[in-house]
């Protein structure tokens, strides 16, 4: 065979050989003959010359993974149930054999599950229901007039230095390292014409946020000596669970639907302002009771549990991610995250939650567990931000009762003018802190235009609130 | 093999030449469509028409109504490669099949009333959130909020964001049967135009699912509807059939080809050109109506017993 061929076929001879008696089938093996060229370039690119004619496919076709055309296998593989299957007998005798391991068990053979189910969000579903189902999920209501007035006096009477706040702006999206060079997945592509983002919001966005709060405590140190009565905290594990039921409509009669669920929220904001101090309330005992009078929000036809998946394996608990001895344990505001969020409706959801999971674990562990009206409201604050816009929003808890839609319900005040119908999405505006910052923008003079003070002014107005 | 395979002689043909454990797209058209093997067909595995793209329904462990990506197999059939479990295209199996614009597939749910919801006289609202075009059939399709989940369906002429639909296996007093609702065909009252209809209760809706189609309901006897289908044939079917009020929404569809680039863009190859010469080999024949269909749990077997007597 060696005396026959020239010796530059020599080497693929013996591969394809070896690939057709063994079990790994290599991606390129080219067939020992005659100027054979299956991908060739230039003259013979697709073709053949020689003995065979012009064939365009081997003829070990069911051995060779031969695919031109580049067509995905969209079949299934013969071996993907069994890949998939999980045995559980084989698991347990394993543990039996391997010291430390950990087998894998059936669901409904585990410690925590339960006959009834729950329904859990999480820091990562949190951001798909929508603010209208959170009001209902909450029993919450929106006030009328925006922020409350306390803070809109802040935002007016709190120095702005747009200057420092432009330097944050511009370190954050002009001097930054090159994406290419961060860029591990091959995400960005380096055209002319593709539109991409130097920097993503994934990167800017968390450093303006820390550049701000260190704006904001230095001016604390400045005035007074309250900053040592403030902690602020990363990544702090939440969770709460609470009962809710609805009512029936008239001839609804759906299969399978007990309208009384439990409902967990699991969540860990990005940020968390704890003081010694409670937050100051930001309605008065007259205006909790008329909350009586209004209605909550109808999502009909949908339900309250609408798209929140039911789990039967759990474990019902109230934390606030510190023990009971922690010296600061009262929330002043929470900070998030929403960098890839597009939805601004479904941001205020995610902050409602996440707000109603902090208050709601505090008062369980203050008042216990019954369901019961508030003697000392709860109150907090949330700032939500991508980088460039900015959602602000208080919330005030008066009731862990939510077995009915009567009697008191808790509060909300946004910084987007909302009106009775929540549904509509244009007027969920943001604040932008500006409309474009990039160094493609060579015919601004600073590479940035639109700028506005208000994204800083209300950041700066619910950090230093309860301090001055 | 251009066109539609029916033949019995062809599907045994196929099955002996493949093994069972090779069936693993192809044996959901052979096996009868029970509720459970109902998720895993689409329109591009129907029934006969191999060799057409694929979606990966076997990598969703639930229902989802975000788009998946759509597969092409180029008019060939799966085969085994040797020494390992992968299934790859081979032999050809339809021509003028090849090329196209990428497509997403939208997992339509065949089912507005399940057989279960019918038997217990359910009934719920849900609300439209948009209505829109879809790359793999020629009507147009409805995402739709129930009171558990969302779910794509197909949407009727008069459908628009933001409208309420019913879906009712129970008799309300004051009941308006409007477009876009669906009930049992024994509650519908004759007279009306429906599409989506169930030949089988509960197995999902098998008829008048392309754009304009409709069927009308002709007259009821006892436990039994008869309806007349799109292509003017009559069916007797159970009552417990869910069907939806209205036609199916066409937009923008037309039953004419603007130029060869539009069958191109849809994934259609030239032909030989031999059917349109304009011979006597190849022309339509008239023929007369064939007589209504009776589709029930058993069946009918056409017995000597009238020509001995």
């Amino acid at each position: 065979m060696n005396s026959v061929l020239p010796k530059q076929h020599v080497l693929f001879v013996q591969n394809s050989i070896q690939s057709v008696f063994a079990k790994t089938v290599s991606p390129a093996v080219i067939i020992p003959c005659r100027k054979r060229v299956y991908y060739g370039s230039g003259k013979h690119k697709g073709g053949m010359i020689g003995r065979y004619g012009r064939r365009k496919y081997p003829p070990n076709w069911r051995v060779v993974n031969f695919n031109p055309a580049q067509i995905p296998k969209a079949w299934k593989p013969l071996d993907w149930d069994e890949k998939n299957r999980i045995d559980y007998e084989y698991e347990s005798k394993l543990a039996q054999y391997i010291p430390g391991y950990k087998p894998k068990v059936a669901p409904h053979m585990r410690e925590d599950h339960h006959d009834e189910p729950m329904h859990a969000i999480d820091n990562d579903t949190c951001s798909s229901y929508g603010f209208p189902q959170a009001l209902a999920l909450t029993k919450s209501v929106v006030v009328e007039g925006g922020l409350p007035a306390k803070l809109q006096e802040l935002q007016k009477s709190l120095p702005n230095p747009e200057d420092k706040v432009i330097k944050i702006m511009q370190n954050a999206l002009l001097f930054d390292v090159d994406s290419w060079m961060v860029d591990t997945k091959n995400a960005v592509k380096r055209y002319k014409f593709d539109n991409f983002r130097h920097p993503t919001p994934e990167r800017y966005c968390p450093r303006i946020l820390k550049e701000f709060v260190r704006l904001c405590d230095a001016h604390i140190c400045r005035v007074s000596d309250k900053y040592h009565d403030r902690f602020n905290m990363h990544n702090l594990p939440c969770k709460t669970w609470f009962q809710r039921a609805e009512k029936t409509s008239e001839n609804v009669d759906i299969l399978d639907v007990l309208y009384d669920w439990k409902v967990s929220i699991n969540v860990k904001p990005f940020m968390q302002l704890l003081s010694k101090n409670p937050l100051s309330l930001f309605a008065t005992p007259d205006e909790v009771e008329e909350t009586k009078n209004r209605e909550l929000v109808s999502i009909y036809p949908k339900l309250l549990i609408h798209g929140i998946k039911p789990t039967h394996n759990y474990t019902p608990e109230h934390t606030t991610g510190f023990l009971e001895t922690w010296h600061k344990p009262h929330l002043h505001t929470v900070v998030l995250n929403t960098a890839g969020d597009h939805s601004s409706k479904k941001t205020m959801g995610r902050m409602l939650f996440h707000l109603f999971c902090a208050l709601h674990s505090r008062a369980v562990q203050q008042y216990g567990e019954t369901p019961q009206v508030l003697a000392k409201p709860l109150a907090a604050q949330a700032i939500a931000s991508d980088g460039r816009q900015f959602y602000a929003m208080t919330f005030q808890l008066n009731t862990t009762d939510l077995k009915d839609d009567t009697g008191v319900k808790n509060m909300v005040w946004t910084s987007a003018p909302l009106t009775d119908n929540l549904q509509i999405e244009d007027q969920y505006a943001p604040t932008l802190l500006f409309d474009e910052c990039s160094p493609l923008l060579s015919y601004y003079p600073d590479y940035y235009h639109g700028y506005s003070p208000d994204a800083f002014a209300t950041f700066q107005a619910l950090w230093l609130n309860d301090v001055l | 093999m251009a066109g539609g395979i029916t033949s019995r002689w062809l599907r045994q043909f196929v099955q002996s030449s493949l093994r069972p454990n090779q069936l693993c797209a192809l044996s959901v058209t052979f096996r009868a469509q029970t509720v459970e093997t109902q998720s895993l067909c689409t329109s591009c595995n129907k029934h006969g028409r191999f060799g057409h793209r694929l979606v990966k329904l076997w990598e969703q462990p639930e229902y989802t109504t975000k788009p998946l990506p759509v597969y092409r197999t180029g008019g060939r059939l799966p085969t085994k490669v040797q020494h390992s479990n992968e299934i790859v295209p081979g032999r050809v199996w339809t021509k003028k099949l090849g090329g196209g614009d990428s497509r997403e597939w939208h997992w339509v749910d065949r089912s507005r009333l399940t057989a279960e919801e019918v038997n217990a006289k359910s009934y719920y609202q849900e609300k439209v959130i948009k209505v829109q075009h879809d790359d793999s059939r020629s009507g147009m399709i409805a995402l739709v909020a129930g009171p558990k989940k969302e779910r794509w369906i197909l949407a009727t002429e008069t459908m628009e964001a933001g409208t309420i639909i019913t879906n009712s296996a129970k008799m309300i007093p004051d009941a308006e049967f409007v477009d876009g609702d669906a009930y049992p065909v024994g509650m519908i009252p004759s007279g009306t135009r429906i599409c989506s209809l169930e030949f089988v209760p509960g197995k999902g809706a098998q008829i008048a699912r392309s754009a304009g189609n409709y069927g009308t309901i002709l007259r009821k006897e006892g436990v039994r509807v008869i309806i007349k289908m799109p292509s003017g044939r009559e069916i007797n079917v159970d009552e417990k059939c869910v069907a939806v009020i209205g036609k199916v929404a066409a937009g923008s569809h037309s039953t004419k080809w603007g130029s060869p680039a539009q069958k191109r863009a849809h994934g259609i190859r030239p032909g030989s050109g031999r059917k349109k010469m304009g011979d006597d080999r190849s022309t339509k024949k008239l023929t007369p109506v064939a007589p209504m269909v009776v589709i029930g749990d058993k069946k009918v077997l056409q017995r000597s017993d009238a020509l001995e007597e």
